[in-house]
């Protein structure tokens, strides 16, 4: 497991080229658009206030509170997506003539699809800035809950996104399985409802792991507090992930190359 | 620097497309029909050889031979099977198919920085050089067009600058060497002169010429197999016959 731990650090540490491919891929993804990678944001902000407007009405509760509440569970829920969808493709689609043509370490284009979307995440933080800022809800606190929280997602991006990679290249269903499934999570996680519509049958929520993610995000921002159970939560999913991901490199990294076709 | 090269074999099994998927297999169980057997491919099969500064070895056979897994294996892309040697003491470059690396809707500017950083070399090398190679392609006035409107050509030109000026002690690869126009292939003839003395090639083509014109040893692969080991001429002569001229 050494060699593995050696290899995922050597490509985090070699940041000009996961940097300049997830650019490239930015790049070629918003070709030729006026906006660019903005779309991201003014996309889903009319969505957003459209659900917010109708939400708030039909639950009756002020619409800027349930909107900073959709907007910022929202945008993490939209990373979380796009990135286990590059991931899918990873190596089977977007970089199958690199790994034919020359020698790379797997990690470091799964570092490039996470920092991908983790830079797309990022774009959406002025925006929930704002609007936080015009609920009062800018906290001191909130900059230490957020920057553990980048840290862990950002490792559990990075851990998904190469076993996910892997799987989806050695068993090709897999994909398509995946983005049926959340398409399920979505409306299971506290996403678009609030997870306090469910009284005292909230462990049910608890059980999915999605839910600490966005809690601790969503929480640690509007509120500058997390729930102790959601950073022990994830930070300890982040480990696994982590050691997963490890293991299955030691197992694979030789047969990947049998497998692009 | 040098390459050795001891016991080097490569098999694996190919799945037969009625055996491969979950689907086939529960139909042929419901079918009771038998599976097929996977085939058992020799890729490459026992090859020796050793190459120290300044040999340029050719690597001939006919398609399917190993050629392609040869380069694919000395560069580390793809794993033999046990109890083989492979030692290569110098910086390597492995050439399979450079084009598949670009991004063809960003600039050229970008791919030259893209391409180089996949090949293995350092962002400042890259940043450092990048001028030179945009005017050994000729393309130092398009360098902001995007890749997709470079004709294949001036792609394959871009390619060799962005390999040959960045420069390597050990350059492995596979039907890349005999591009562009006139012009050019005599400017890219001279780039591997200069660097004939200080480093190894190891040239996979069909192409007789530019194995004669570049090379000083010949490897003749037949099925995996490692017909001949040596000079230009026994090798020509060796693989003539496998194929029956």
């Amino acid at each position: 497991m050494k060699k593995e731990v050696t290899s995922l650090c050597q490509s985090l540490i070699n940041y000009d080229i996961y940097k300049e491919l997830a650019d490239a891929k930015l790049r070629a993804r918003y070709n030729r658009t006026v906006l660019g990678p903005f779309w991201e944001i003014f996309g889903s902000l009319l969505l957003l206030l459209l659900l917010s407007f109708l939400w708030s009405k039909l639950w009756k509760v002020k619409f800027v509170d349930f909107f900073t509440y959709l907007l910022i569970g929202y945008t993490l829920w939209r990373t979380i997506l796009s990135t286990t969808t590059d991931a899918c493709q990873l190596y089977s689609v977007t970089y199958i003539g690199v790994m034919k043509n020359v020698k790379i370490h797997p990690f470091v284009l799964a570092i490039s699809c996470a920092y991908k979307n983790f830079l797309t995440l990022l774009l959406n933080f002025p925006l929930i800035i704002f609007v936080l800022y015009l609920n009062n809800q800018l906290h001191f606190y909130s900059i230490f809950f957020i920057i553990l929280f980048i840290f862990l997602f950002f490792l559990s991006s990075i851990a998904a996104s190469f076993l996910l990679a892997v799987l989806c290249l050695k068993y090709r269903d897999l994909e398509y399985t995946i983005g049926v499934l959340l398409g399920m999570v979505f409306f299971f996680t506290p996403i678009i409802w609030n997870v306090d519509q469910l009284g005292d049958k909230i462990f049910y929520v608890q059980l999915n792991i999605f839910y600490h993610y966005i809690h601790f995000f969503r929480s640690g921002l509007q509120y500058g507090e997390v729930n102790f159970l959601s950073i022990i939560v994830v930070a300890l999913t982040t480990t696994f992930l982590i050691l997963l991901a490890l293991y299955v490199s030691k197992k694979t990294n030789k047969k990947i190359a049998y497998w692009l076709d | 620097m040098y390459i050795k090269v001891k016991n080097l074999s490569i098999t694996y099994y190919l799945k037969s497309p009625n055996n491969g998927f979950l689907r086939r297999k529960m139909l042929n169980k419901l079918l009771k029909k038998e599976q097929e057997e996977n085939k058992l491919i020799y890729a490459l099969q026992n090859l020796n050889f050793e190459l120290k500064k300044g040999d340029r070895l050719g690597v001939v056979g006919p398609n399917g031979s190993g050629k392609s897994t040869l380069i694919k294996c000395l560069s580390g892309i793809i794993f033999p099977n046990d109890n083989f040697i492979i030692d290569i003491r110098g910086k390597c470059l492995s050439i399979i198919d450079p084009g598949t690396l670009a991004e063809t809707t960003d600039t050229i500017l970008n791919n030259v920085i893209i391409i180089g950083l996949l090949l293995g070399f350092e962002k400042k090398t890259i940043l450092k050089k990048i001028n030179g190679i945009l005017e050994f392609s000729e393309l130092d006035d398009y360098a902001n067009q995007r890749f997709s409107t470079l004709s294949a050509g001036m792609k394959l030109k871009l390619l060799f600058s962005i390999v040959f000026i960045l420069d390597s002690e050990i350059f492995l690869i596979d039907e890349f060497l005999t591009t562009g126009d006139e012009k050019f292939r005599k400017k890219g003839i001279q780039l591997l002169e200069k660097t004939k003395k200080n480093s190894i090639l190891v040239l996979c083509s069909h192409d007789r010429s530019a194995i004669k014109e570049f090379c000083n040893k010949i490897l003749v692969l037949n099925y995996g197999k490692q017909e001949y080991f040596g000079n230009i001429e026994d090798g020509y002569k060796i693989y003539d016959k496998l194929m029956g001229a």
